[in-house]
Parts: structure tokens; C-alpha cells; sequence
């Protein structure tokens, strides 16, 4: 399974922001995302496997890094 | 006359009471199965991802054949992360400078340099000529001595 936006941009981004910052993984295993437990639980390494994987492309990577951004700001 | 049908329906055949309803249907192409077009290897850059520091940098993560392109919010300094097909990402750091006025006059002058590159060279040469006149000034009674010893020696 393949999710086809890391963060499904909308409404409900910033609320999928808050539940994704509070326990990354679980967020990513309820949606689908094929995590094996040697990746361990740090965001990066874990971001990284998905793309390693083909789960997520660059471009998903790029857009919910920039959105999250505006958030930020 | 209210019943007159121009498309008479016998009874019994409702095949042929289809044929009759329906409207002329365009030609259409057989359509063609979709090819798998390869998947596009350069990154769509989608706007500037921003970074704060260096270590942010090197943790972004890069997919494999792909490369992206971070610019540090505090330093004027860009990160060129790029994985290869196994997926080693490879960080290059680049520093962003103003061109200056006088950078660009430098540059300019720079761009004159086979001129001024040959106006040297006929200067240097005559130097060389100069300094080969007083060497040969300074010089040449030492060799002639020497030469002198040299023959004097050859006699005894």
C-alpha cells in the first residue's frame, strides 16, 4: 500500500502534523506505511527507509517538508 | 396521425428494436494499452527547502538517484545532498558570495589577459637580455681567467 500524501494536505494537515510529531511511527504504521522494527523510532531514519523503499518518492518528502515549514514559521 | 412510428418495432425481435432506438455511434480508435513510461530520474524541484543548520541538512532524507538542494536559513550556504542508486547520500556544501563591483572589474580584466599577457612577455624578455648583458660583464673576466688557468695547465 502506497498512501499517496504523506500528510493529506487540507484541513486536516495541521492535526496529522501534531499526531505525526507526537509518536511518528505509529502515525506512519496506521497508514499503511511498511516500517520493520530494525529502523528503529527516530523520524529520520525512519523518513529515510521510506524513501530507500520507494514507499514515499522525493517529491512527498519535499512537499510535506515544506508545508510543515510554513507551519513552523 | 398520432400512432404513425417511423421506426416500426415488429413484434417478438427486441434485438432489432435496439438497432432502431439508438443513435449512430462515432468510429472510435481501439484504444492502446498505456506503455510504462520510465519514471523521470532528474528531482522536480517544487521550491526552496529550507534548512537551519548543517546537521538538519545531512539528516534530510534523500531517495535513491535523487538529489535535493538545502539552503541554510542562518549562513548564506546551500547543501547539494544527492544519493546514489544505493541510496549513500553524498553532501556538498557551497557558499554563496556576492559579486561585488570590483569582482566584476576583476573579472573583466581578467578577460584582457592574452594582451597584457604578451606586453609582459616583450617585457620580461628585454629584462632578461638586460640581466644576460651584465652577467656577461660580470662574468666574462672570471671565465677568460679560468680559461687562461685552463691552457696553462693543458702546457704544463
Amino acid at each position: 500500500m502506497m498512501p499517496n500524501n504523506l500528510m493529506m494536505a487540507g484541513p486536516q494537515f495541521f492535526q496529522n502534523l501534531q499526531l505525526f510529531k507526537s509518536n511518528p511511527l505509529k502515525f506512519l504504521l496506521q497508514r499503511g506505511f511498511n516500517i520493520p522494527e530494525s529502523v528503529g523510532t527516530d523520524p529520520n531514519a525512519i523518513m529515510q527507509h521510506l524513501v530507500q523503499t520507494g514507499q514515499v518518492s522525493q517529491e512527498q518528502i519535499n512537499s510535506a517538508y515544506q508545508m510543515a515549514q510554513r507551519f513552523r514559521r | 396521425m398520432a400512432g404513425f412510428n417511423y421506426y416500426p418495432v415488429p413484434y417478438g425481435n427486441p434485438y432489432l428494436a435496439n438497432i432502431y432506438q439508438q443513435p449512430p455511434q462515432p468510429i472510435q480508435p481501439m484504444p492502446v494499452p498505456a506503455q510504462q513510461q520510465p519514471a523521470p530520474t532528474a528531482p522536480q524541484a517544487t521550491g526552496i527547502l529550507w534548512v537551519t543548520s548543517e546537521a538538519e541538512a545531512q539528516a534530510f532524507p534523500v531517495a535513491p538517484n535523487n538529489a535535493v538542494a538545502l539552503w541554510d536559513s542562518s549562513r548564506p550556504t546551500i547543501y547539494l545532498k544527492q544519493a546514489d542508486a544505493s541510496g549513500k547520500p553524498v553532501i556538498k556544501v557551497y557558499d554563496l558570495t556576492e559579486r561585488t563591483e570590483t569582482a566584476r572589474v576583476a573579472f573583466s580584466e581578467n578577460k584582457n589577459t592574452e594582451t597584457a599577457g604578451k606586453n609582459q612577455q616583450s617585457e620580461i624578455d628585454a629584462l632578461w637580455a638586460a640581466v644576460e648583458e651584465i652577467r656577461q660583464k660580470v662574468d666574462g673576466p672570471k671565465r677568460e681567467s679560468k680559461k687562461k688557468e685552463a691552457t696553462d695547465d693543458d702546457a704544463k
